[in-house]
């Protein structure tokens, strides 16, 4: 049986606020991500792709000398767009930590994002029920 | 076993959040609830019936125009959560169309459950194509390069119609790019140089309130729709000699269209889909773009099951659209 890891993600003050979303067309995550592994990274946010279906957020990492570029994906536009969700509270510059689910295939500068902590404590956590 | 796993593992985060909710104090809320600005009180709410009343054109025909887009179910919500701090918790579920409640099919046990009638010639292929699936999810799928989803694969959600007395328009916000399709009402012949194309030709009358849809002229360059999603994992491929008729109705404010497909290439008799309906949208809705890209499609590093993941199911429930 697979386990799937709980996040215990440090969550502020939410209002559950039932948002009219489209439905997207979904595809199983778990074709391509692994839910029981995830990773961490910190590194600076350099670019957010706000293209359909899925949105990529791409963080540049220091390792050793060298600096890896990241991309995680996430979301689809329309349903972020809707939600109040937008481009711009995707801090491009900042400094962030992302924790994200690993994809199953090895590679490794890519995950589907589930968290990124910006350098001011706030938080976009992003959930798909099939994980 | 795994389903209620996930089911309760799901169900105790929700509960997690609900439980943190009640301990804390909220202070201010962000109000992006169902409008982008402004309450549902303001804005007016576009294409709506009045005290339950189907709306009627001068023809006294159903009036159809408007932006039509169902709000999540209570039971299987998608939640967008804002803090105070610009914090943002999003829970995007899945939504599934369902004939299995809250679970996918994806074995034969449940596989006769409204599954395309596909003939000799095609049930091979059908099944070299899902022997290939990931949880209904293939690489294969014309959908992972981009491609319209085309009918019947395009559900109803997120449309928006434009009714005139001589066609009827529908734009299609998302399938997976934004598309639209015509359906011509004046009684014209279906031109008989048609190339295929994804979304066909389509003719259109009413019977009573019912509008009759008639579509033909397809390519052979879209899937039935991917096995898995609630349906049987045998749904793909069809021909091109593909005819599907559509049963739309109005009321008040849900529109419900049913669905029948003919393919005398693909199937040995009609293939008949749960309806599927829709809301009109909430004030302040409106129809986005959405321009699909290969590169950000999922698939692009889509792995085979091993035997571990063959027996996963994945949650879903019922829901308004067949995609």
């Amino acid at each position: 049986m697979t386990n799937h890891k709980r996040y215990s993600v440090p969550i502020a003050i939410f209002a559950l606020l039932a948002i009219a979303l489209p439905a997207a067309a979904h595809h199983a995550l778990t074709a391509e991500f692994d839910p029981t592994k995830n990773f961490t990274v910190t590194g600076v946010l350099t670019r957010v792709e706000w293209a359909n279906p899925h949105i990529f957020v791409y963080v540049d990492v220091k390792k050793d000398d060298q600096v890896e570029s990241y991309g995680f994906e996430c979301g689809p536009p329309v349903a972020l767009n809707r939600a109040g969700v937008k481009k711009a509270d995707f801090k491009i510059g900042d400094t962030v930590t992302i924790t994200a689910i690993a994809a199953k295939d090895g590679t490794k500068l890519l995950g589907r994002l589930n968290l990124i902590r910006y350098s001011d404590g706030h938080v976009f956590v992003y959930r798909d029920g099939s994980e | 076993m795994r389903d209620n796993a996930n089911r309760s593992r799901i169900s105790s985060v929700l509960l997690m959040s609900a439980s943190l909710l009640a301990m804390i104090l909220l202070t201010s809320i962000t109000a992006a609830a169902q409008t982008q600005k402004g309450s549902d009180a303001k804005l007016p709410c576009v294409g709506c019936a009045v005290d339950g009343k189907t709306p009627r054109l001068p023809d006294e025909h159903p009036n159809l125009n408007g932006f039509w887009n169902t709000p999540p179910r209570a039971d299987n919500p998608r939640q967008v959560d804002k803090a105070e701090d610009g914090s943002i918790l999003f829970e995007f579920s899945i939504n599934f169309d369902e004939t299995i409640p809250d679970q996918l099919c994806i074995d034969d046990s449940c596989q006769v459950k409204n599954q395309p009638p596909y003939n000799a010639e095609y049930m091979p292929k059908v099944k070299a194509l899902a022997e290939s699936m990931y949880l209904g999810t293939s690489s294969q799928d014309p959908e992972m390069a981009c491609k319209p989803n085309g009918l019947p694969r395009t559900g109803i959600g997120s449309v928006q119609i434009v009714q005139t007395p001589e066609i009827i328009a529908v734009l299609y916000e998302s399938a997976p790019s934004s598309i639209y399709r015509v359906i011509y009402m004046d009684g014209r012949p279906v031109p008989d140089d048609l190339e295929g194309s994804y979304m066909g030709y389509s003719t259109g009358h009413w019977e009573g309130d019912t509008l009759v849809v008639d579509t033909v002229g397809f390519n052979d360059d879209t899937w039935l729709g991917a096995g898995g999603h609630g349906r049987s994992k045998y749904t793909s491929i069809h021909s091109d000699k593909m005819h599907v008729t559509e049963r739309w109705t109005r009321q008040a404010n849900t529109l419900t269209v049913e669905t029948t497909v003919e393919d005398p290439g693909a199937f040995t008799r009609p293939w008949v889909l749960a309806p599927r309906r829709v809301q009109i949208s909430k004030p302040g809705d409106y129809i986005r773009e959405a321009i699909c890209s290969q590169v950000n499609m999922s698939g692009n590093h889509m792995v085979k099951p091993t035997e571990k993941d063959k027996g996963q199911i994945l949650n879903g429930s019922k829901a308004n659209s067949i995609k």
